[in-house]
Order: C-alpha cells, then structure tokens, then sequence
C-alpha cells in the first residue's frame, strides 16, 4: 500500500518538474526574444543611422568630426528622476567632447539653473534645440518634438554612431 | 508615645501626596490648552455642481474674493470655485507645454497670483487664469513658499547643499542658504539618497512677511530663517500629546539611529521602502500663528501654534457628530484665511469621507489676529 502511495507521489512528481522546467524554459525563452527585439531595435536605429551617414542622406557637420562627441537632446531633466544618461562618466572622460540642446521653450534662467545642478563645465556647449544641426535624425530613430524622451548620441571620430540611446 | 508619632508620620506622608497631587493637578489645569470646535460654513464644491468632482483629496488654495482653488494632481487641473461652490473656470491640463501643468503637487496664492509647483518646474498663473510665465526645477524640490517678491524653494541634490534657494518670479537664483538635518547615509541599506534625503525632510515651508519657517513632519520641530538666510530659531514644537512625541522618537530611531534597510514592497507592490510616520498632513501660516493638520495623535483637530515660541495655544476640532477619526483619511489638505464678510477665521480643509472628497469650509470665533 505504502509503496502504491509512493510511486503515485513519485510519478506527480515528475509530471510537476516536468512542467515546472518546461515553464521556466519558456519564460527564459520569452526573455531572451524580448531582450534580443529591443538589442536589434537600439541597434538597427544605429545601423540605420550609419547608414544614413554613408550615402550622404545625413552630413554630420565638421565640427562633430574632430574627436569623440557625446550630444545630449534634453526635453526634460532634473537630478532626481530624471538624469542625464551617463553624463558622470562622460564628464570624467577627457577625450569625449559634450554638446546639450535643451528644449527651445527654455529660458536663459532655466540653462543657468540647468548648468547649475549638473555642473554643466564651461567647456561642455549648452544651447537649445532649434541651433542643432543634426535634427534630420529624429526623422530616422523616432524622435519626434513632441515627446518626452531625452536622447544620448555618441559620435565616433570617424562620424559614425557609436550608441544612441533614449532615457 | 509610638502610635502617636506614627499617626503623625502617616498623617504627613497622606498631606505630603495630597500636596503633589494637588500641584500637579493644578499644574496640568494652568497647561491646559483651550479647545474650540470649528462651525462648518459649507462644504464643497455645491450638490448641483456637476462639472466638478474630486477623484482625490484636492491641493486647496483660497484667495482674497473667498474663490476656492482646488487643485488635483494626477488630472493636473485646477478648478477655480466662487464662495458657493459653483465652478468659475477650469485652469491649465496634462502637458509640457506654456499653462500645461504634469502631476503638480503644490499649490499658492499670493500676490494676486496663483503659483504651481509641478514635477517640472513652477508655474506662474493670474488669477483668472491666464498663464503668466514658467521656469524649470533641475534638483528634487519638497516645497516652496512665496517671500515678498521672491519665490523660496527647499530643493535637494545629492552633494548635500543647502536646501533653500531664492528665485525671482523668472527663475533666476538669488541665494542659496540653510542647513537641515544632517543623515549617515550608511545607515541606509539598498535605499536611494535621494528618496533618503527627501523622506527625512518631509515637511512644510512657509513664510510670512518677516521670516521664513520650514516644518519637519517627522520630528516635529521648526526651524525659522530671517531675509537673509540665517537661522535664528530651531525649536521643538511644545504641547504635543504623547502619540505624537512617541512618533517623534520612533522617526528619530530610524533616521538617525537605526537607519533602515530596504523592505519588501508593499501588498499593492509599490512603495520606496523607507519608514517615516508624517505628524501632520499640512500647515499653514496665517497672522500670528502657524496652523497644524495633524496626521495622527491629535487627529479631528487642528493645532495652532504660536509663531515665535512654537507651542501649541489653542486646538480646533472639526470632525462633526457621527464622524469617526476612520471616516477621513489622512491626505488632507488645509488652507486659512479671514472671512471677507466678517473678518472671522476660517478654515478650509480638503479630505475623503464617507463616500467622497470634499473641501469643508469651517469658520472659528477667533476675529483677525
């Protein structure tokens, strides 16, 4: 009898497993896809950049093309919630010449205050929006004016994307 | 011999407590603070009113005309009421843009202005409405105030400055000044500074023509600052009752001795993960006296404390018959001002209960002070 009881558990036992496994292999699976779609997303918006770049539908200007740039567009941003991607690092970095262009509704009070919190450098470019002269990409990654996202954009010296990324 | 003395002895120990017991009652009766209940004028907005309805505890505001400002966060709008409650006019919406507001969570009339603090910055509104000018917040703002032509902003970063900056109505910073409670971020495992910093803060900043206050929520004290910026008083605020000063030490445990980990989200999965109790759901300052909502201990009640010795001189009850402390919840929001018919006192306060939000306008016997 007890062994009958035995076996019986033994046998749901492995019923389980095997749907515990089967589970957790679909849901690795389902991450795995959905980690893959939005890498190929970032990365196509890239490509498809670069590729811009190549057949001259897109002309990074020459003053981007001396050195590593890091371009911020800043619709909003504030220390808490919303901070500028990676501009710790980038500040740290020597090499990495930085340009912002904040949102053309910002007064001159509101760069000063923005320069103030993020200790902006002096030799870190801050000017709003309309003076950027490479807004033919929101056409390109999605960027549209009337969004709330904020973009990082590295330029490469050779005038291709290195990363762009939305926060 | 010996019974007498005795007697003697057990009729002195009697008279000796007697004695004590008689000061101390005495004591308790002189420290009494008078207590007065709140006559409720209306409630509002008006029954017929029917474009009007609070999904939450509306951020209140009164102007000089008796209009009601009743502000409500998550729908960023303003309706704009008369003195019945019937709907004026319905200011700003969700957005980015000149006149939009996104999430606001803090509301001022003064200098025939309406000044709104939202998660971008603080909007400057006449007060019919029309949209007057914008500038932006860069750093993690806890509240603002109007001071003469200025705007007073506690906002903080992560390097530790003093929390107070002054800007013009156009967002240009004049001063910087204050310095608040100092945290060992170490006692704070897996938490944000930010929300650490924030959290430990929670309080109200007002101001009157003089000075500037700032107070805590969670230790109950006041910190007062002249025009230019020094503190001239800190002080605990007196004549809390026990509940209270027990909510006192077990925040005082937390932030500056325990320190705290982060736990496990709540039941709904949201939450920072940081303990603090709030002593008091709002403030406001009004003539003399800086007006308390208390958000525990000394609930149904409002606490108005003297400004320069910061205890409490007199409590004013407002929960009617049949209401229970249960009935309201505690994000209740209270506004003051002198009735323009009478010069009276009174009292607006915004809260849920029973089945619904509402803003109660109360009136006390007190005249102007």
């Amino acid at each position: 009898m007890n062994d009958i009881k035995a076996d019986e558990k033994k046998s749901f036992s492995i019923t389980k497993r095997y749907l515990f496994f089967s589970l957790l292999f679909s849901a690795c699976g389902v991450c795995l896809l959905l980690v893959s779609y939005f890498q190929y997303k970032s990365s196509s918006c890239e490509k498809m950049m670069n590729e811009a770049v190549r057949e001259g539908e897109i002309k990074i200007p020459a003053a981007y093309q001396a050195g590593r740039w890091a371009i911020y567009l800043v619709k909003n941003a504030n220390l808490c919630c919303h901070p500028l991607l990676g501009y710790e690092k980038i500040k740290s970095s020597d090499r990495t010449r930085v340009a912002i262009f904040v949102s053309n509704d910002y007064t001159d009070n509101d760069i000063e205050n923005f320069k103030d919190a993020f200790q902006v450098p002096a030799a870190h470019r801050v000017a709003r929006l309309k003076d950027f002269d490479l807004m033919n990409l929101k056409d390109i990654c999605g960027y549209k004016a009337e969004s709330q996202y904020n973009i990082l954009m590295l330029l490469k010296p050779d005038s291709t994307v290195e990363l762009l990324r939305r926060f | 011999m010996i019974k007498v003395s005795r007697v003697r002895i057990i009729s002195f120990i009697i008279f000796f407590i007697i004695c004590c017991v008689g000061v101390r009652s005495a004591d308790n009766l002189s420290n009494r603070v008078p207590e007065e209940k709140l006559k409720l004028v209306k409630i509002l907005p008006a029954k017929e009113e029917e474009r009007i309805y609070f999904k939450l505890s509306p951020i209140i505001g009164v102007d000089g005309q008796d209009n009601v400002y009743a502000m409500l966060n998550f729908e960023s709008l303003i309706f704009k009421m008369d003195s019945s409650g019937r709907l004026l006019k319905q200011i700003g919406q969700f957005g980015l843009g000149p006149g939009d507001m996104n999430i606001p969570f803090l509301m001022k009339i003064k200098n025939d202005r309406l000044f709104v603090l939202d998660s971008i910055g603080i909007s400057i509104f006449f007060l019919d409405g029309k949209f007057e000018k914008k500038f932006r917040v860069f750093q993690f703002p806890r509240g603002f105030d109007i001071f003469k032509d200025m705007i007073v902003l506690m906002e903080f970063d992560s390097k530790g400055s003093p929390p107070f900056n002054l800007y013009t109505f156009d967002g240009k910073k004049q001063a910087t000044f204050g310095s608040l409670y100092k945290l060992n971020y170490k006692l704070f495992k897996q938490l944000d500074k930010y929300m650490v910093i924030h959290t430990a803060h929670d309080g109200k900043v007002l101001c009157d023509d003089n000075y500037i206050y700032f107070i805590s929520y969670l230790f109950g004290e006041v910190f007062k600052y002249d025009s230019k910026g020094n503190l001239i008083q800190k002080k605990k605020i007196e004549g809390l009752d026990e509940t209270n000063n027990n909510i006192i030490k077990l925040n005082i445990d937390r932030f500056f001795i325990s320190g705290q980990s982060r736990s496990k989200p709540n039941k709904y999965g949201s939450g920072t993960g940081l303990k603090a109790s709030s002593l008091f759901g709002d403030a406001a300052i009004h003539g003399d006296r800086i007006y308390l909502l208390p958000a525990s201990g000394d609930y149904g009640q409002i606490l108005a404390i003297d400004k320069d010795r910061f205890a409490v001189e007199k409590k004013y009850t407002y929960l009617e018959d049949g209401d229970s402390e249960e009935s309201f919840f505690t994000s209740v929001y209270l506004c003051m001002k002198n009735d323009s018919k009478n010069g009276k006192l009174s009292f607006f306060i915004s809260g849920f209960n029973k089945d619904d939000n509402y803003i109660w306008w109360y009136t006390a016997g007190d005249n102007v002070r």
